[in-house]
């Protein structure tokens, strides 16, 4: 007799079905968005874009009934290659722009040799402003999905723009990470024999 | 990420086949927590499962030394949680920064996650728990005896049809020896036994193994006899999850700290001939209540 047999005789027995009650449970989404760049020359920058819509959308896809809250909990960054002299200095800013609206500086000016740069992925330094900007258009999904998701989603296109001067000369390939959580709720059965 | 099946872990502990919607899991929540604060989360789990595999073991002292006897029974075992049992303290996790430590719920507690602030407008969610009240479940149990000597059995196995958990099984085993038959001046029924259970599920998401050694005594009555015991249990649990903490994923094995604690029982068992059913209070790390109905000879 399998196990699963087994199992099925023996579950009316335990007459467990008759203890479980439904409850709304806050479920914590981790995931993250990920853009490279490219750093070429003495000076430059590379622009790259996130769908954030897409992002938030692909995080929850589950059976939730509501989002209560989208946070980010970190921004990190890595050196994918250097093709170019290991002694090279970079001085190297991120700036975050809404398409169709404001921007703001997202990591502030900051300088390191590449020689020192992590191929592993390391916090970066933020600055409030470009957190404030992209947070606003994640809770702009929030409320897309609260209402039933009615309509297009909105539109959270935002341009992430690296900007840099480097000495003598740069040619790296570097990674960002934008690392976000989604707070859904999810209605689930739990057993509680003296539970409400 | 949400996979199926949110509850999979009380389901898969608690041996319960509650259903739940396309949630997460509790390898969602875990994913929050490193090693260091994982065991606070996981500990009402670890105190109470424990606590009701160690229970419910016996219903009587009074070991047959003549002939050979056998029961089935179905028991079913309830710890209860108060309010100390609802939260812990944690500490966020990877290079969230500054590190604090905040007051969260356990996997028993509120259901509602916690934010913590951090630099720059930065936030740390720790997750909610299932709000329970109790932690109660069921198995079946064959005792058979001859000359002094009792042997437990308990297995119960089946598939929860999800990769995050796979199959899981529930062993146990007990042997128990008569004292009272060498001391016939004693008046009442006196045994010792040792008890063994292990709980594991295929993935590893949720290990468990007890040791329970004691003593029991009784007084035999023609329908309800009354029964006591009072043991030294011990319960270990370990975990294999993914954490979701800092840059990268990372694999957790949590090792829990073992508990110990000595456990009391009092209760009564009502002999209907060949059916009987009992019914006991136990004190110990919870106070739970136990009862059994079987059928035996």
């Amino acid at each position: 007799m399998s196990k699963h047999v087994v199992f099925i005789v023996l579950a009316p027995l335990l007459l467990t079905s008759c203890f479980v009650s439904t409850k709304s449970v806050e479920v914590p989404i981790r995931d993250e968005a990920t853009v490279r760049f490219m750093a070429l020359g003495v000076a430059g920058s590379d622009p790259q874009l996130i769908d954030f819509c897409q992002e938030l959308s692909d995080a929850e896809s589950g059976d939730i009934d509501k989002v209560v809250h989208v946070s980010v909990e970190n921004l990190y960054w890595r050196l994918v290659e250097n093709r170019g002299t290991p002694g090279t200095q970079v001085t190297a800013n991120v700036t975050i722009q809404r398409v169709g609206g404001g921007s703001a500086v997202l990591v502030p000016d900051t300088t390191f040799v590449l020689s020192d740069a992590d191929t592993v992925f390391a916090p970066a330094r933020l600055d409030s402003a470009g957190l404030a900007l992209l947070l606003e258009g994640m809770n702009e999904y929030v409320d897309y999905y609260n209402s039933g998701k009615v309509g297009p989603c909105p539109s959270l296109d935002y341009t992430f723009t690296w900007s840099m001067t480097a000495t003598p000369f740069a040619d790296f390939t570097w990674e960002a990470k934008v690392k976000f959580t989604i707070v859904a709720v999810a209605r689930v059965d739990v057993p509680d024999l003296w539970g409400n | 990420m949400i996979a199926r099946n949110w509850v999979i872990l009380p389901i898969a502990m608690i041996l319960v086949s509650a259903r739940a919607g396309d949630a997460g899991t509790l390898e969602d929540n875990l994913s929050a927590y490193t090693d260091q604060t994982a065991e606070g989360y996981l500990k009402p789990l670890q105190t109470a499962f424990g606590q009701g595999l160690n229970s419910n073991l016996f219903t009587t002292a009074a070991v047959p030394s003549i002939g050979f006897h056998a029961h089935f029974d179905i028991k079913a075992m309830s710890m209860l949680y108060d309010d100390a049992d609802k939260t812990f303290m944690a500490t966020t996790g990877g290079d969230f920064t500054p590190a604090q430590q905040v007051q969260v719920p356990t996997a028993v507690g509120s259901t509602e996650s916690v934010i913590v602030d951090g630099d720059s407008g930065t936030q740390y969610i720790f997750p909610g728990g299932f709000d329970l009240s109790s932690f109660s479940f069921g198995v079946p149990q064959l005792t058979v005896s001859g000359l002094g000597t009792e042997v437990m059995v308990r297995w119960l196995g089946f598939s929860t049809g999800t990769n995050e958990v796979g199959d899981v099984s529930l062993l146990g085993l007990g042997i128990r020896h008569g004292i009272s038959r060498y001391v016939p001046s004693l008046g009442f029924d006196l045994s010792a036994g040792f008890y063994y259970n292990k709980f594991s599920v295929d993935t590893d998401l949720v290990d468990v193994e007890t040791y329970s050694f004691g003593v029991q005594a009784s007084k035999g009555f023609p329908v309800l006899s009354p029964y006591g015991g009072l043991s030294y249990d011990t319960v270990e649990m370990s975990s294999v999850y993914t954490a979701n903490v800092g840059a990268g994923e990372e694999t957790i094995h949590l090792d829990m700290k073992t508990e110990k604690t000595f456990h009391a029982t009092g209760g009564a068992n009502m002999n209907l001939g060949f059916f009987h059913a009992n019914g006991a209070l136990d004190f110990a790390k919870h106070f739970g209540v136990s009862v059994g109905v079987g059928v035996g000879f």
